[in-house]
């Protein structure tokens, strides 16, 4: 994905404060999972190197933030993600999510939430779909 | 009032929390397409520390000038273990409920604010250094 930093308000590249302060240098890689600050042991609560540096950033990523959307093809994705991860179908799946019954022992609380919702939401974006045909069907007659 | 306000909203308080998402805002928050900025999940997962995460999905829909959380789940993982989790899953009696062991026991709960949450997680964060 595309950062969602625009360089509005930059100069070569870098997005500086009113007084000239670097913000963003120009492009790099993406960062990875760890950002560098939590890697290196230094993100406490309540405390920050560069508070207003941190702010003024964040105030750029607010105002840049790319809408994004998803639909039944993208939970369809996640879905069929969860299915191959560990190898049941999201039916099946669904119905043990319910009766408590058996599950994969890898499967977190947190994947089993997400799985869960996902699953009801492709439902509920199916079923929409059939209704919008369905009306479009009626219309034409 | 739309999701995308609330997902502005979101952003500064990961701030405010200090809290590290793992991915760009626009993975993060989502709208639902066709929903006229009206419903929209936040998916992701939010470093305290290295090794310790909450993970966060919410399903929000907007009610008049209201955000409601539809469905959320927020799981703290210490290094690589959930410690607790606090829960709205509709397919489940209660609801709203958390867990609060490692046996993952369902146990009923009120709705939690997400500050809540977040005050909980830094408190286990906290614990575990003082534990050190």
């Amino acid at each position: 994905m595309a950062t969602a930093i625009a360089p509005t308000g930059s100069s070569e590249g870098r997005i500086t404060t009113a007084d000239g302060e670097a913000l963003l240098g120009p492009p790099g890689p993406r960062p990875g999972p760890f950002p560098q600050d939590v890697r290196s042991g230094s993100l406490q609560r309540g405390k920050s190197p560069s508070a207003r540096k941190a702010k003024l950033l964040l105030k750029v990523v607010v105002e840049a933030m790319r809408k994004s959307y998803y639909d039944a093809d993208s939970i369809d994705c996640l879905l069929r993600w969860f299915e191959d991860e560990y190898g049941m179908s999201s039916d099946a799946f669904y119905d043990a999510h319910l009766a408590n019954g058996a599950l994969p022992g890898a499967l977190s609380r947190f994947e089993r939430h997400t799985w869960a919702s996902f699953y009801r939401e492709a439902k509920r974006m199916n079923g929409r779909s059939f209704a919008e045909r369905a009306e479009r069907a009626l219309a034409t007659v | 009032m739309d999701v995308w306000t609330y997902f502005e909203q979101k952003l500064r308080e990961f701030e405010d929390y200090s809290l590290a998402p793992d991915r760009e805002p626009d993975d993060m928050f989502v709208e639902t397409a066709g929903s006229e900025g009206k419903r929209g999940r936040v998916f992701g997962n939010l470093f305290l520390t290295e090794g310790v995460y909450l993970r966060i999905s919410e399903v929000v829909v907007v009610r008049g000038n209201r955000i409601h959380r539809e469905e959320y789940a927020y799981f703290l993982v210490v290094d690589g273990y959930e410690a607790w989790g606090w829960e709205r899953d509709l397919s489940h009696d209660p609801a709203v409920h958390r867990h609060a062991t490692a046996a993952h026991t369902r146990v009923a709960a009120r709705p939690i604010p997400f500050k809540k949450v977040v005050d909980l997680a830094w408190e286990e964060v906290s614990r575990r250094a003082s534990n050190v």
